[in-house]
Formats: structure tokens, C-alpha cells, sequence
């Protein structure tokens, strides 16, 4: 999961230790949605893949180095596997993409073949990436072939885990980034690395 | 330029195609599709919709987003307990500096006042953690300073019921809306200052519209009313200033110094008393002056100071003090010309006309002439006998044309002219008048006035601009351009400044009222006049604009109480009389109201506002010829009659003579209330000669266009009942769903008895029962009842004849 700086700090010393969905933030009273446009598509597009659960998913990608999209924030937070092994399954590509891809409308059944359980996630990238992997490729190139190296861009393809219900603080295993240049923000970085070590968590400085 | 941006996530989104995303520092990224920055967004409660300028300016937003964002978290950090002395003392540096950009110090404040502080914070540890941070150190006990105000504040937000926002998840969105708009702050400070909040609540229910209710609700629950000036803190005279140096008192006995500053102090003592209307103390401290001045002054020199105090007394609008003073000063020294005439200026002020006329003989037997011909022209002005008044002050002005003082004359003969409603008149003299006395205040404010009476703000704007000094008088002028604009923020924030100086101020005081009613608060507009009538108990206009506004909310008994207690007290004011009859008339009571108005033409013969009631009353009694030719000859006398020219044209068009009534309606951008009065009578043409279709666009215009309230109600009102004379049913039950407050109740029973809604069009009905007694009001409820068995009878009418008269219902009362 990758998220700004301020996102992180919010959701490590916020005083719910869920992170929440977007349509539990919109429940919970914590987000408007009719102040944006685009958070009905939002929802058209998320209740197109999971019709029946999407105000309760949260959105992850799956990575091998953990580091993740970094597009969506410059924080990588990995989640250990006890947190969510029970309740998350994985997903051919973002939604948004799939739709456009699959020519799928809410109401449409999804495709067969893109999804898998969260332990049958090597399964579906198998399935998905088999055609990438070669014979001298090493276990730092997989990690690429999952998820590309274009991390800081949009259309960056990589494998999407959906998990279902909220996601507490105390799950998270490693948070991966920057130490960041000005003063104020290293110190917001700063106390969010004593919280994360005193919940337990890893805190790796990237370049 | 559209934008959201979060300062949480540091984005900022350009949503127009093709959509762009900006970070901080970074290039902007061009997206092939919205959806792409969808989740850049994700974990951050910010985002927000922005409307700017420029792509600079969305970097400059999102710069300031981002840097509030970290330091609302700094802060919270700062005065977090359980943090290192070390850690604090780089969270405050760190605030210390981005707190130096003033946009994001208010966002920062405004947040802070959003919400009581959730611990107790210690503010010596904080103190000690801050030697480089003294804003910090200062904003933080600011805000511990606040914390009564601001948990009074919340506190009676939460206790709002979610349904006057229609839900939770809205009444929140509004929190975080009048957060962000600081009205939390706004209002945290003025509790904290006892200030009145009035004002305050007019801004943000300007702003909020939506909410209007829920405001008026909160603000009414965290402290009602205009503030109560008794309740000011105690007051120093050596800490205050007075504006005039020239101070006539002189206590020869004390060492020069020191007697200065003693009756400098008295001097300031007295004024103060005079704001806050403490008679009784005014006059005690007078006496103790003049008691101490006794022993070493000469009469004259005790004369002129109480002709000062008086002159003071009719600054500050305190008439019983201005008389008693004044006439004090004539008897310490008769035979000055200066005495003699300030009492009669104080006894013109009361209306007290036979006592002014024997000391304006005295002045003029005493030499000063052109100041006791002047007199007699105000008291001839102020009966309403214009003619002789204006012939008075034309004399005047010729028979001492070279002496001082006789430019006085000459705006009373200009201001005379206004009275008349010969305005292009009036103009063309105070042009000549400001040409041969460049300097003169008066001249100009006079000038800009006739502006106004024409319509022509802009220039009245900038004419009371050339006015140039400060004066009450000017500001109470561009303030009545405000509000005869529509732009009751600008003129309420006048009017505030006048009253700040001059409490007892008449005009400003009524004018702040008069905003409070144009813009639909009708029960902060009763308490403002109560509290003008309360501090001006000489002057009628408060006691007119009470009872008008009592009426408006249709507490007719009340109101025609109010103008009957006016009438006795100030017979000598047509407009109060005009006042009870129109509430009379209102109130049913159609033979008083005529009987009145004919007592106030007997008396006033040349008063226009007389002319037309009597022309409403003869229409409602069905006599339409008569009606009309009244006011024909109203406006042939007096052309620029805004209230003639619009009755006229609500006639004609009632009596179908549209051509007639479209001469009358000009098609000019509308700006003041009565452009708006004509603008829905111009809508009504275009519903009779082109159908509801296309005058409904007009409509639309004018419901999310018009600041007036009033005029607000009919367009609505109009507008729904037009969609119901097309048969639009849905329509017309949507306008009345979206504001049930702000249309006719008439109209409302209307709507709901045709769109088979029972329950409520039996509560309107009801409503029109209670509060409207005109007959043709109250005939068409009745037959709307019959027609869908809210009653029984047999209807006698069909629905179109129920469509007319509830149109020409509107039209009586826009006119």
C-alpha cells in the first residue's frame, strides 16, 4: 500500500487504528464524496469488480521488493501476511484499467481467469506473467516482471490485492521511503518512524 | 480554473479534460483519464474542490494545503504530552516557520477554533520548548484562551438536529464548510468579546444560504440579540480620546496642565455616558463641571460650555439632553444669538415646533438673521409644507446671500427639493452648490443622496467618495447604497462602523435593521429595531420600521399596536400614519386603513406615499379607474416615483393594458429591490403575452439572482404558480419542496392541494387563515379548500380563475 507522507502520519496517529476505505471514510462522516467528481465513477468501477463487497475493500498492490506504487504515494507500507491472508484476494490489474480492457459495465459479470485467493496468488501471476519470465531471470528480475520498474507512472501495470475490511496500524510489517529534505516534513517523518518502531514495524530509508 | 487538491496527499487534480496532476515541486502529469488519480487521493480526508485563476495559483494553493496540513500535525505533536522536550522544541521551530505565510496561519487558526483542545495542555512546558517560537508560544494561549467560547460554540452545533441539514453526513459537511470559512473562529472571538453577533450572522448566512435555518438556529443559541451595551467593560477616562481638542472648559484655579486633563477627562466621561445613553450620569457629571466651573467662570464662559455639551448631546443623538443643556445655556446667557438658536435646533430635533419658533425669534431679535430664517424653513419642511418651506429657503439665500451661514439655506432649499420628488431638480442644485462650495461635506453627501433617489448607485458611490471625510453621515450614505444594492455584507460592516462610534445613531441603527429585513431575517431585524426605538426615542423612524417589520411577519396586532403608540407620540410624520394603515390594511381591516389614509391626506395633502395606499386601498375595494388615475396624477407631479410608476404598472396589468404597463417597466439590469418589483411585473407580462414557457427562465434568473428576500418570495411564488397554470405539477411541487419558506403561503396551499398532498396543504391553508386577512387572499383559499375537499362547499370557480387571482394576488402584493 503507498501513501503520502501526511496520509501515513494521519493514519498511524489518527485516533481510530483502522485504515478505512473510501466508503467507510464516507460512512464514518470523514469524506464527502459529492465534493469531487470523480468518486462516483469511482464507485462504478469498483462496484463493477466486486459488486457485492466494494464499499468494504481496500486496495493494495503486490510486490516482491517491497516497494510499491510509488505514483500513489512516496510511503510503501507492507502489511504482514497475518493481517490479511484470510481476507484478501488478488486481481489481474486495477480495476479502472480492467474495465476499459474487458469493455465491463457495472452489472456485467466479471470475466473468469483474474482473480485468485490470496494464497493462489502466485496462480494468477503465473497465469497472467508466465510469458515474461525466462530461463537466466533471478529473483531480483521477478520482482520487476511483477510489477514494472515505471512506478511513479499511472498506467504502471501490476497485480492488485483486494482485502476486505479495514486495515489496522498494528498489521503494518515495513514501511519503505525517503527521508524527506525539509525540515518540517522530516519531522513529521521523524515521529512517524518512532510510532511505526514502537507498533512494531520495520522503517527502511530508500535513496 | 477547477482544482482538488489535498494538502495531506500533496496533490492537486485539474479535473477538466484532459486531466492533469500536479505534486509539489514535480512537473504536471497529463492523465488519459480521471480515474487514474483516483487513489492518489486515497487515506487523505482533504480533498477539496477549489476554483482559481491560473495553474499558478493551484500551485500556490496546493503549497499553502501541504504546509497547513503539516503543521495542523505539528501542532498537534507540539501539545501532545507524552512528546520529548527535544521533539517539541522542533515542532514549534517548524511551525514558527510556516506559520509566517498569513493564508496559512488562518487556515491553521481557523481549524484550531473548529474544536475544543482534547487535554489539558501545560503551557510552562510548552513555554520553555519555545524561546525561538514566540507566535507559537502566542497562538497557543490564544487559543487556551478561546476554549470557553469555542466549546460554547461547538457545543451548540452538536446539539443542532441533523435533519435541518437533512442528514449527518450533511450537517458534517457544513461543519467542515463554516470551519474552513472561518466562521467558527469568527465566532469564537466575538463571544469571547461579548461582541454582537448579529452581523456575524447575517455574513454567514449570506454565505451559507443553504443553511440558513440551521445558522439562524446556532447563532440564536450561542447568544440571541443585539448586544447589550451596558455590558462593556469599565470605562477609564484617561484611556480615552475624543476627536475635539477645542474644548471650551477652563477651570482657572488649577495650574493650566492639570486643569486641561481634569476637564478633558469630565469632558470624555460625559461623551461616553452620551454612547451608551446613561442620562442620568451625563447629567450628573454635567452638573459637577459646571458646579466646579461656577466658582471661577463668567456665564458666557459657562454658557459656551454647556452649548458645547449640547452640541455633543446631538452628535450622540441624546435630544432630552440636547433641549435640557441648550435651554440651560440660554438662561446662564440670554442675550447671545448662539443660545438661543442651538435650543432651537434641539427643539426642532423633538419636534417641539411652537418652542422653536419663539427661540428663533429670540435669535433673531439678538442679530443672527440668516441662522433664524434657516430655522424656519426646517420647521416648515419638517410639518411637509414643502412649497413654503422651499419658497422660505430660496428667500433666505437671496435676502443674505454674503453671509456666513447661508449656505445652510441652500441645501435645506436643495434638500426640499428631494422631498418634492424633484430630484433631476435637486441634482442640478447641489451640482451648482458643490461647484461654489467645493469643501462642503454636506453638499456633496446631499449630491450622492439624489444619486441614490434615482438609482444611479455607482455614481452616488463615488460621489460620496468626493464627500471625503469620514462622517457618520457619509458612511451611513454608501451604506444605504449597499443595501438599496442588495449588498447587505458591505452595508451592514457600515453601519457597524457608525454605530461602533455613535450608538445612538438613528440612520445607521435603522439602516442595520433595514438589512436584517431585506435580507429575510425578520426576527434579528424586530430585535434591531427594538434597540433602535429603545435608543432613539425621539426619532419615528425606528418605531416605522418595527412595526413594518412586525407586519412582514404578519403579527399584525402587535404591529398595528406599535404604530398606533408611533402616531400619538409623532403626529406631525406622515409616514407612520402611511404605516398603520398598511398594517391595518393587512390585517383586514380595510375601512380603517382607508380612514386613516384619509385623515394623513387631509393633514398631508402632498404626500406621495399617502396617494398611493389610498390608490391600493380604492383597488382592492374594486374601484381600479379611480385607483388609476390617482396615481397618474401622483407621477405627473412627482416623475421619478418608483413606488407610483410600479403601482401604476401592477394596475394596468391587472386591468389588462399591457402596453401601458410595459411603458412603465423599463428593462434595465435590476439592482435595487424596486428593479426587482419590476422585474417580476416585467415576468408577468411575459407569462400573459408569451406563456409560462418562456417566462419561467426569467424566474430561474430572478430566484437564484435577487439578494432581496421579499422580492425573493414572489418570484418564487410566481414562478410555482405559473408551473401550476401549465399544468406542470411536479415542477411547481419541486420549487415549493426546495425553500417551503421562501413562497407564498397562498401559493404553497396551491401546490400542495393540487399535487394531492393533504396533510400539508391543510398546514398552509391554516397558515394562510392565520396570518393573511386581505379578502381576496383569504376568498382564494377558501375557494382552493373547497375544490380539493380540504373544505366543504361546493367550489364556485374553475382552476384558471384560481391561477388568475392567485397572480394578481402576488402582483398587489409585490406592488
Amino acid at each position: 500500500m503507498n501513501r503520502s507522507l501526511g496520509s501515513l502520519s494521519e493514519w498511524i496517529n489518527g485516533s481510530n487504528d483502522l485504515f478505512l476505505s473510501f466508503h467507510k471514510q464516507v460512512h464514518l462522516l470523514k469524506r464527502h464524496p459529492q465534493e469531487n467528481e470523480w468518486d462516483p465513477q469511482r464507485e462504478a468501477a469498483e462496484a463493477a469488480i466486486n459488486p457485492y463487497a466494494f464499499q468494504e475493500i481496500n486496495f493494495a498492490a503486490l510486490s516482491l521488493d517491497g516497494t510499491g506504487m510509488t505514483y500513489y504515494g512516496e510511503y510503501a507500507v507492507t502489511l504482514s501476511t497475518y493481517s490479511i491472508d484470510e481476507r484478501a484476494s488478488v486481481f489481474e490489474e486495477n480495476p479502472f484499467n480492467f474495465n476499459r480492457n474487458h469493455h465491463l459495465t457495472s452489472g456485467k459479470p466479471v470475466p473468469h481467469g483474474y482473480r485468485a485467493t490470496w494464497a493462489q496468488r502466485d496462480m494468477l501471476a503465473t497465469a497472467k506473467l508466465h510469458s515474461s519470465i525466462k530461463p537466466a531471470m533471478t529473483a531480483d528480475d521477478f520482482a520487476l516482471v511483477l510489477m514494472e520498474d515505471r512506478r511513479s507512472e499511472s498506467d504502471c501495470d501490476f497485480i492488485e490485492v483486494h482485502i476486505y475490511g479495514d486495515v489496522n496500524r498494528k498489521g503494518i510489517e515495513r514501511v519503505i521511503g525517503p527521508m524527506p529534505d525539509e525540515r518540517r516534513k522530516r519531522a513529521i517523518f521523524n515521529q512517524a518512524r518512532r510510532k511505526l518502531i514502537e507498533l512494531g514495524a520495520k522503517v527502511e530509508i530508500s535513496g | 480554473m477547477k482544482a482538488i487538491i489535498s494538502g495531506q496527499a500533496g496533490v492537486a487534480l485539474l479535473p477538466d479534460r484532459p486531466a492533469r496532476l500536479i505534486r509539489i515541486g514535480q512537473p504536471e502529469i497529463t492523465l488519459r483519464d480521471i480515474q487514474e488519480a483516483v487513489r492518489c487521493f486515497d487515506g487523505a480526508d482533504d480533498a477539496k474542490r477549489h476554483q482559481l485563476s491560473d495553474l499558478s495559483d493551484v500551485r500556490i494553493q496546493l503549497a499553502h494545503e501541504d504546509a497547513f496540513s503539516d503543521a495542523l500535525k505539528l501542532l498537534l505533536f507540539f501539545l501532545d504530552p507524552s512528546e520529548s522536550e527535544e521533539d517539541v522544541t522542533e515542532y514549534a521551530e517548524c511551525i514558527e516557520e510556516v506559520i509566517q505565510t498569513p493564508e496559512v496561519f488562518l487556515m491553521l487558526e481557523r481549524r484550531m477554533y473548529s474544536s475544543p483542545l482534547p487535554f489539558p495542555i501545560e503551557v510552562n512546558h510548552l513555554t520553555r520548548a519555545t524561546k525561538n517560537a514566540p507566535s507559537v508560544i502566542k497562538f497557543v494561549c490564544d487559543i487556551i484562551s478561546h476554549q470557553a467560547a469555542i466549546s460554547r460554540i461547538c457545543k451548540s452545533f452538536e446539539e443542532l438536529s441533523p435533519s435541518l441539514f437533512e442528514s449527518g453526513l450533511q450537517k458534517e459537511r457544513a461543519r467542515q464548510h463554516l470551519s474552513d470559512w472561518g466562521a467558527f473562529l469568527l465566532l469564537s472571538k466575538a463571544v469571547a468579546k461579548n461582541q454582537d453577533l448579529s452581523f456575524l450572522r447575517l455574513q454567514i448566512s449570506a454565505k451559507f444560504g443553504y443553511w440558513k435555518e440551521a445558522i439562524a438556529l446556532w447563532t440564536a443559541k450561542i447568544r440571541p440579540g443585539v448586544a447589550d451595551r451596558s455590558a462593556k467593560a469599565d470605562f477609564h477616562p484617561a484611556m480615552m480620546e475624543t476627536d475635539d481638542e477645542d474644548t471650551p472648559f477652563v477651570t482657572p484655579h488649577l495650574p493650566s496642565h492639570v486643569a486641561y486633563q481634569q476637564v478633558r477627562a469630565q469632558q470624555v466621561a460625559i461623551v461616553q455616558r452620551l454612547k451608551d445613553r446613561d442620562v442620568d450620569g451625563a447629567r450628573r457629571f454635567t452638573d459637577e463641571l459646571i458646579q466646579r466651573q461656577r466658582n471661577n467662570s463668567t456665564a458666557e464662559q459657562i454658557a459656551k460650555s454647556l452649548s458645547y455639551l449640547a452640541t455633543q448631546a446631538k452628535r450622540q443623538e441624546v435630544p432630552e439632553l440636547q433641549v435640557e443643556w441648550a435651554a440651560w445655556a440660554e438662561r446662564e446667557n440670554p442675550e447671545d444669538p448662539l443660545t438661543s438658536g442651538h435650543l432651537a435646533d434641539a427643539f426642532i430635533t423633538v419636534g417641539n415646533y411652537g418652542e422653536a419658533e419663539q427661540a428663533l425669534d429670540r435669535t433673531a431679535s439678538f442679530g443672527n438673521q440668516v441662522y433664524a430664517a434657516t430655522g424656519r424653513g426646517r420647521i416648515l419642511r419638517a410639518l411637509g409644507r414643502y412649497e413654503e418651506a422651499r419658497a422660505s429657503f430660496l428667500e433666505t439665500t437671496k435676502d443674505y446671500e454674503d453671509q456666513d451661514g447661508v449656505e445652510y439655506a441652500h441645501a435645506g432649499a436643495a434638500e426640499t427639493l428631494r422631498d418634492q420628488g424633484r430630484y433631476i431638480d435637486a441634482l442640478e442644485e447641489y451640482k451648482n452648490l458643490t461647484d461654489r462650495w467645493p469643501f462642503e461635506e454636506t453638499f456633496w453627501n446631499g449630491y450622492a443622496s439624489t444619486l441614490v433617489d434615482l438609482g444611479r448607485f455607482q455614481e452616488a458611490l463615488v460621489t460620496f467618495g468626493k464627500a471625503g471625510a469620514k462622517s457618520p453621515v457619509t458612511k451611513n450614505g454608501k451604506a444605504s447604497v449597499y443595501r438599496q444594492g442588495g449588498k447587505f455584507l458591505e452595508a451592514a460592516a457600515l453601519y457597524d462602523e457608525v454605530i461602533e462610534e455613535f450608538p445612538n445613531n438613528h440612520v445607521a441603527l435603522t439602516g442595520r435593521a433595514e438589512v436584517l429585513r431585506l435580507n429575510g431575517a425578520l426576527e434579528d431585524a424586530a430585535v434591531a429595531y427594538r434597540v433602535a426605538v429603545e435608543r432613539c426615542p425621539f426619532i419615528p423612524y425606528p418605531i416605522l420600521g418595527l412595526g413594518n417589520t412586525l407586519s412582514e411577519m404578519r403579527n399584525f396586532a402587535e404591529s398595528v399596536r406599535v404604530l398606533k403608540n408611533g402616531v400619538e407620540q409623532f403626529p406631525d410624520t406622515p409616514s407612520l400614519q402611511i404605516g398603520l394603515a398598511k398594517s391595518l390594511r393587512r390585517s383586514g381591516d380595510t375601512a380603517e386603513a382607508l380612514r386613516i389614509t384619509d385623515i394623513c391626506l387631509r393633514r398631508f395633502p402632498a404626500d406621495t406615499q399617502a396617494w398611493i395606499l389610498k390608490s391600493t386601498l380604492l383597488n382592492e375595494c374594486g374601484q381600479n379607474d379611480e385607483a388609476i388615475a390617482i396615481l397618474k396624477r401622483t407621477l405627473s407631479e412627482h416623475p421619478y416615483s418608483f413606488a407610483a410608476s410600479t403601482k401604476l404598472a401592477a394596475l394596468l396589468i391587472e386591468c389588462g393594458d399591457i402596453a401601458g404597463a410595459r411603458a412603465l417597466l423599463p428593462e434595465i439590469e435590476p439592482r435595487s429591490s424596486w428593479d426587482w418589483t419590476r422585474f417580476i411585473l416585467r415576468a408577468e407580462i411575459e407569462v400573459l403575452e408569451h406563456g409560462a414557457g418562456k417566462a419561467s427562465r426569467m424566474f430561474e434568473r430572478g430566484v437564484s439572482q435577487c439578494p432581496f428576500h421579499r422580492q425573493r418570495v414572489l418570484l418564487r411564488s410566481a414562478w410555482a404558480s405559473a408551473e401550476l397554470g401549465r399544468r406542470r405539477w411536479r415542477e411547481a411541487r419541486r420549487l415549493v419542496d426546495a425553500a417551503p419558506l421562501e413562497i407564498e403561503p397562498i401559493v404553497r396551499l396551491s401546490v400542495y392541494a393540487a399535487t394531492h398532498r393533504p396533510g400539508l396543504a391543510r398546514i398552509a391553508l391554516q397558515e394562510v387563515m392565520d396570518t393573511n386577512h386581505v379578502a381576496v387572499v383569504v376568498n382564494l383559499a377558501d375557494e382552493i379548500a373547497k375544490r380539493h375537499g380540504l373544505r366543504s362547499g361546493k367550489p364556485v370557480h374553475d382552476f384558471d380563475w384560481i391561477i388568475r387571482t392567485q397572480r394578481t394576488a402576488i402582483l398587489l402584493e409585490a406592488a
